[in-house]
């Protein structure tokens, strides 16, 4: 053969912008053909033309806690692991630097590239970020006093929900939002929920807000959603949602609509349009509600749809009622049904469920899967090592 | 002036454009297949067209594919703009199935070339910036290194190696998961 022409950067880059976002592999092996690939894919100008030339995040993998029932330490207990959906490979999070006490690990929440996962017992409070692709961690320092009705919290980037179009901010800063509620007999039926923010520039956490609420307990296994610049968390076993608005740092009350049947198992969505909703499992009949932003009352709530799961998936995956695991804010929005078949994915625009493979179906019931989050995000090479193709340039002149 | 003079010399559709390659060969091509390709549509515009168009970057045999090209996407342009008039929704809508399955086989025909002459094809899609042919030729190479390694892929387009052991060694250790 002869040879090939030799290629300017801008037609590798032309070139490597049509890798698809789902196969980030392709891409990072593409870096090691020559200087000049991993030069172009390197670059900062091709991380914001790939994002802007797809617009479309990738679903990369999903996040699950695993509760393996036969275990005999909380290591073993309670695991965390990143099950790939693209050419990223699976791993379970172990820590860098093992604690002094062993403990078994869950996620709490995986936003913007980033994943915060939380120590299982959580005597100190310890969290974890982590890049589930190359394994990288960064140990958040420990939380003192939180309150004794539960806590949550969820991971943003530091430009926030309304700043951040959420295509490069995967290496930029952060912040982690943590709630906290405490009760006592002075409080009446009422809490007070603290709200402390952790930011990745100052490396300190720092309280931003307090509250008077209805009395409620949070939970950490209820996975949060970020909606325009506000992040919703929704507290066990209760009729309402708290907002922490991301700007004006401040906690709301919003009520669940009063016809809800189920408000102790719902998850949290975002729609396109923008607006709060949640789903829930009712008689095997998933229903979808919608908020408008209008009025602050129960009335503002819309069920915009509801979804025989009879129509969707096999019988013989209806046999016990069926829960609602996760969503992901990917593509119009997808559900994540468990049921004693497995782990459906269900799209409700197209109305089509995909049993998650990955998961498989474990006969002797012996691991239970508690919590999905779907990991949402481009990703393409950044190298500490362009600094040589500088030298270079030097040398040259 | 061959060209965009009057209206009634561009309404026929006749106007024809001498393209001369780097190798001295004369292609004799319609205006609407010659202006697919944005650097000759700015040349016709500014009358710079008389005595033929040289294109010193391309050789004949590629110009001769490239032309090819633009003929088929010409031909289905103006078949969809005249069938629009015509035709029914619906119907207008299975003439329009048509030609896209019609363009699609083409297309698929068209990149059965050899890697050397694709990457020549991409050189010449991107001089004569014709949007249509970069956008396929380059998505041929994006999705024919799917499942290659860096050596595969070097092998595939005869691209040295100009990446040093330590550098190379360096790169694979950030990205050692690409690889697991």
């Amino acid at each position: 053969m002869a040879p090939a022409a030799a290629l300017a950067d801008d037609l590798i880059e032309e070139i490597l912008l049509r890798v698809p976002p789902s196969d980030p592999a392709r891409l990072f092996r593409a870096a090691l053909v020559s200087t000049g690939w991993h030069r172009v894919v390197s670059s900062a100008g091709f991380r914001r033309r790939f994002r802007e030339f797809h617009r479309t995040l990738p679903m990369l993998g999903i996040l699950c806690n695993l509760t393996h029932r036969s275990a005999r330490t909380f290591e073993e207990l309670f695991s965390a692991h990143f099950v790939p959906t693209s050419s990223c490979c699976g791993r379970r999070f172990r820590p860098r630097q093992p604690l002094a006490d062993p403990s078994g690990w869950a996620v709490l929440d995986a936003r913007h590239g980033r994943v915060l996962l939380h120590a299982i017992p959580n005597e100190h409070h310890t969290m974890i970020l982590w890049d589930p692709i190359t394994d990288e961690q960064v140990e958040l320092p420990d939380v003192s006093q939180l309150g004794g009705c539960g806590w949550n919290a969820a991971v943003v980037c530091a430009a926030g929900g309304g700043g951040c179009d959420r295509r490069d901010c995967h290496h930029g800063p952060f912040n982690v939002v943590l709630l906290s509620a405490t009760w006592s007999m002075e409080h009446g039926a009422k809490s007070r929920v603290f709200v402390r923010v952790y930011s990745s520039e100052s490396g300190t956490w720092s309280e931003t807000a307090t509250a008077t609420t209805t009395r409620v307990r949070l939970r950490s296994k209820e996975t949060s959603a970020l909606v325009g610049n506000a992040l919703y968390f929704k507290p066990f076993q209760h009729t309402l949602i708290l907002e922490y608005g991301l700007t004006e740092k401040k906690i709301s009350e919003i009520h669940l609509p009063k016809r809800v049947l189920s408000a102790q198992k719902i998850v949290l969505t975002a729609n396109e349009h923008g607006e709060l909703g949640f789903v829930e499992v009712v008689n095997s009949r998933l229903r979808l509600w919608s908020r408008e932003v209008v009025l602050d009352e129960d009335d503002s709530w819309t069920l915009s749809r509801v979804i025989e799961l009879v129509t969707l998936l096999p019988v013989k995956a209806l046999s016990a009622s069926p829960h609602v695991v996760g969503f992901a804010a990917y593509g119009g929005g997808v559900i994540f049904v468990s049921m004693t078949d497995g782990v459906f994915s269900i799209d409700p625009k197209s109305c089509q469920a995909v049993k998650l493979e990955e998961f498989g179906t474990d006969k002797s019931n012996s691991i239970n899967i508690s919590a999905i989050v779907p990991y949402v995000s481009f990703y393409t090479p950044v190298s500490r090592y362009i600094f040589l193709y500088c030298l270079d340039t030097v040398y040259n002149i | 002036m061959a060209s965009a003079g009057s209206g009634d010399e561009k309404a026929a559709a006749a106007a024809m454009i001498t393209l001369i390659s780097s190798d001295n060969e004369k292609f004799e091509v319609t205006e609407a297949t010659a202006t697919l390709s944005q650097t000759i549509r700015h040349m016709i515009e500014d009358g710079c067209t008389d005595g033929g168009v040289p294109l010193p970057n391309v050789t004949s045999k590629i110009l001769a594919r490239v032309i090819e090209y633009c003929k088929k996407h010409a031909t289905a342009a103006a078949g969809e703009e005249g069938s629009s008039s015509s035709f029914s929704d619906a119907a207008f809508l299975e003439v329009d199935r048509a030609f896209l399955e019609e363009l699609e086989e083409f297309d698929d025909a068209f990149l059965e070339v050899d890697r050397a002459t694709l990457f020549d094809l991409i050189l010449a899609a991107n001089y004569l910036d014709i949007k249509g042919l970069l956008n396929l030729t380059c998505q041929k190479v994006a999705d024919s290194v799917k499942g290659k390694t860096p050596e595969q892929i070097r092998e595939m387009y005869n691209i040295v190696n100009d990446l040093t052991p330590e550098e190379e060694a360096e790169i694979r250790r950030e990205t050692q998961w690409a690889f697991e």
